[in-house]
């Protein structure tokens, strides 16, 4: 999954960045509303982490103009002076959560979840389509109730393809969600990701879980693994 | 507060308040006394001019008296009966001319007398006319007759009476300067008047100034003593201002050393703990958190000083708002907010953010304990007259008797909040007290808890 976080306190971002980095998500920072603005609207991100008092523009005017640019994905506000003007002002601007600051990180990850959650529809933290169960809480994956080892690669392409399981995911769609803004694009590391979890998931290549749709990209087939 | 505005001022000082009224009284003074002098000394020359004119003249009529015309012309007797026309050098001489302007007799007096050339080169003046004037050291006074003689023919003289002017000016002279000389002295203790009367009046200014430099060298923390009517509601409003001063100075010093003392027992313990007790040390470092924020919170509130008069806020406005951003935050939770549907306005005499923090902490607080519904009703209630009575009812699992003093933080010290302990409700209660607004916990009929609040009616606008 992939984040932003706009946030000017550089001890306060760098910690994030790492702490959400650690929990696998592709992680873009931005110090300041005018340049977090250009990030929020020229990448598509699945959630966005967006600091109140911003240098710059401001971050309610910044969800505003994210907003009226027609990006949809979740927002989590955090906010310093933990004000209900404040909190109402972001959520009525387009957020959708806050967060007072000081808060423990445990905390914020578990937030952003529910929202990742939240937008694609899942209720709990856990996401079963027949035998495969994905939870999203402990980031493990298990096939008719036994655990398999995924690298933390493996399992953000699974997650990505299994929470967007309706539709076919491109390969650049698949890369933009994964990898953060610097990544090689022309790399083929994708086919050797899909490649690898075909195997893990489908050792005796009976169910399929993963088809190509050629030239579209990948689609995680629910109905042949519901079957 | 500091006087340094007061220090400020004096630095560029134009004129103190006693040199302007004693500069302007004085201007004003000077002025109207010169104005008099100058009418009065006029007004005396002019009545002793004319008052002397007129004993000349009433000296021509005794020389016409006197005179007879006879066929060879006018005849006056040498003698005349006053003494002072006959001796020379007594200072009032008489002549008489004829139609060519010959002096045709002349006083015995009027013997070292050097104005005939002047007197005769003078033009004629009319019959019956009369003319004063100065010329020289003497006065004059002439008068031109017409003299029909017995064979009908018509004479004309021109009578003069000269005296010498002297005396006249010398009762002038005398007069103008006790008149100035009183004036002066007049001014003289009228200033001085003034000067008593400006001390004597301004000196409660002078005592607030000195009060005032006083309080600034710490040597005193009020004004005292009484003052005039004029100033004595700026002295009751300094002293109304010094006070909050000093309380909130007071306060701040409370709510230091009340923090100092909180944030002290968790510091004690984060220094006794183990390096590994992480959970200890969070536990220890939120608590410290929550101190922090409920005393900035605390501050805010306090500072006010009871409601701001002229505040009012839409509570419809205020619970929708605050409705759909917590319909948001807690989409994922499946649980309802029931707010009232408004069949009217209800209008808080209370600041809008105010109302935002209040009901923002509590509909939290519902979302967070109840099971699936958090109701809100306004009404109105004989109990609390003017008020708006606004309950929340959640289905959670409720509050007991004991814990509700507790979760209201009453009487409870910020360093035995136990942590985990919100501080949302203290801010509520804080921000409510402000208001002389109250809260109650009662028990819900939902099954959870329930909160009553009476606000504020706003007046009709």
């Amino acid at each position: 999954m992939k984040l932003l976080i706009v946030e000017d306190e550089t001890g306060l971002r760098e910690h994030l960045h790492g702490g959400f980095k650690k929990e696998g998500f592709a992680v873009d920072t931005s110090a300041n509303g005018n340049d977090g603005l250009f990030q929020a609207t020229e990448n598509d991100y699945d959630v966005a982490i967006i600091d109140l008092g911003l240098p710059g523009l401001d971050g309610i005017e910044l969800i505003r103009q994210l907003r009226s640019a027609d990006k949809h994905y979740p927002i989590l506000i955090l906010t310093a002076r933990g004000h209900w003007q404040d909190k109402v002002a972001g959520l009525e601007a387009g957020a959708d959560d806050y967060l007072a600051k000081p808060f423990v990180f445990a905390e914020l990850l578990a937030r952003v979840k529910a929202l990742l959650r939240r937008s694609v529809g899942m209720a709990t933290a856990t996401l079963t389509v027949g035998p495969y169960e994905l939870d999203t809480g402990s980031r493990r994956v298990r096939v008719e109730g036994q655990d398999i080892e995924l690298t933390s690669y493996e399992y953000n392409t699974l997650e990505y393809l299994m929470m967007h399981r309706q539709k076919v995911v491109s390969k650049t769609e698949l890369t933009n969600h994964l990898y953060e803004q610097d990544f090689d694009r022309d790399s083929n590391v994708i086919e050797v990701f899909i490649r690898r979890l075909r195997k893990k998931l489908d050792p005796d290549n009976l169910r399929n879980p993963i088809t190509t749709q050629r030239g579209m990209g990948y689609r995680f087939n629910a109905d042949s693994v519901a079957d | 507060m500091t006087f340094s505005g007061l220090r400020r001022g004096s630095s560029r000082r134009s004129f103190s308040l006693r040199r302007r009224l004693l500069v302007s009284a004085s201007l004003v003074l000077l002025f109207f006394l010169g104005m008099t002098g100058v009418a009065l000394d006029r007004a005396f020359e002019r009545s002793q001019v004319s008052g002397q004119s007129e004993r000349l003249f009433l000296r021509i009529l005794t020389l016409l008296a006197e005179s007879e015309l006879q066929t060879d012309g006018l005849w006056l007797p040498p003698y005349l009966a006053e003494e002072r026309f006959n001796s020379p050098e007594s200072g009032l001489v008489a002549l008489v001319l004829d139609e060519q302007r010959n002096v045709i007799w002349q006083s015995l007096s009027s013997q070292w007398f050097d104005q005939m050339g002047w007197i005769r080169s003078q033009g004629d003046i009319n019959i019956g006319q009369e003319q004063f004037g100065f010329r020289g050291d003497y006065i004059y006074e002439r008068y031109r007759v017409l003299w029909e003689t017995i064979d009908n023919n018509e004479r004309r003289f021109e009578f003069w009476v000269l005296e010498d002017a002297a005396p006249l000016n010398q009762i002038i002279q005398t007069f103008r300067q006790q008149l100035w000389g009183s004036l002066a002295a007049v001014t003289l203790v009228l200033l001085l008047a003034l000067w008593v009367v400006a001390r004597w009046g301004l000196r409660p200014l002078s005592q607030l100034a000195e009060n005032l430099h006083r309080i600034r060298s710490g040597q005193q923390g009020r004004l005292e003593g009484h003052y005039p009517r004029e100033l004595q509601p700026l002295a009751d409003n300094l002293n109304r201002l010094l006070d909050a001063e000093q309380n909130q100075r007071e306060r701040y010093r409370t709510a230091m050393a009340d923090l100092a003392h909180s944030l002290k027992t968790p510091l004690a313990v984060i220094r006794t703990l183990e390096p590994a007790d992480a959970r200890e040390l969070h536990e220890q470092v939120h608590r410290m958190d929550q101190i922090v924020r409920y005393q900035l919170q605390r501050a805010v509130t306090e500072t006010r000083q009871g409601p701001v008069l002229g505040q009012r806020s839409s509570l419809n406005q205020s619970l929708d708002r605050l409705g759909r951003a917590l319909g948001k935050a807690f989409h994922h939770e499946d649980k309802v907010l029931d707010l009232p549907d408004p069949d009217q306005e209800w209008t808080l005499a209370m600041d809008v953010n105010d109302v935002l923090e209040v009901f923002g902490n509590l509909l939290e607080n519902g979302f967070k304990y109840a099971r699936s519904v958090i109701t809100v009703s306004v009404s109105r209630s004989l109990e609390f007259p003017d008020c708006w009575v606004v309950d929340i009812d959640d289905d959670g699992p409720g509050i007991t008797q004991e814990q509700r003093n507790a979760v209201l933080n009453r009487g409870q010290r910020l360093d035995t909040l136990q942590p985990g302990q919100g501080i949302g409700l203290s801010m509520v209660t804080d921000i409510l007290g402000s208001y002389g607004a109250s809260l109650r916990i009662e028990d819900s009929p939902l099954g959870g808890a329930r909160f009553r609040l009476a606000l504020p009616v706003a007046p009709q606008a």
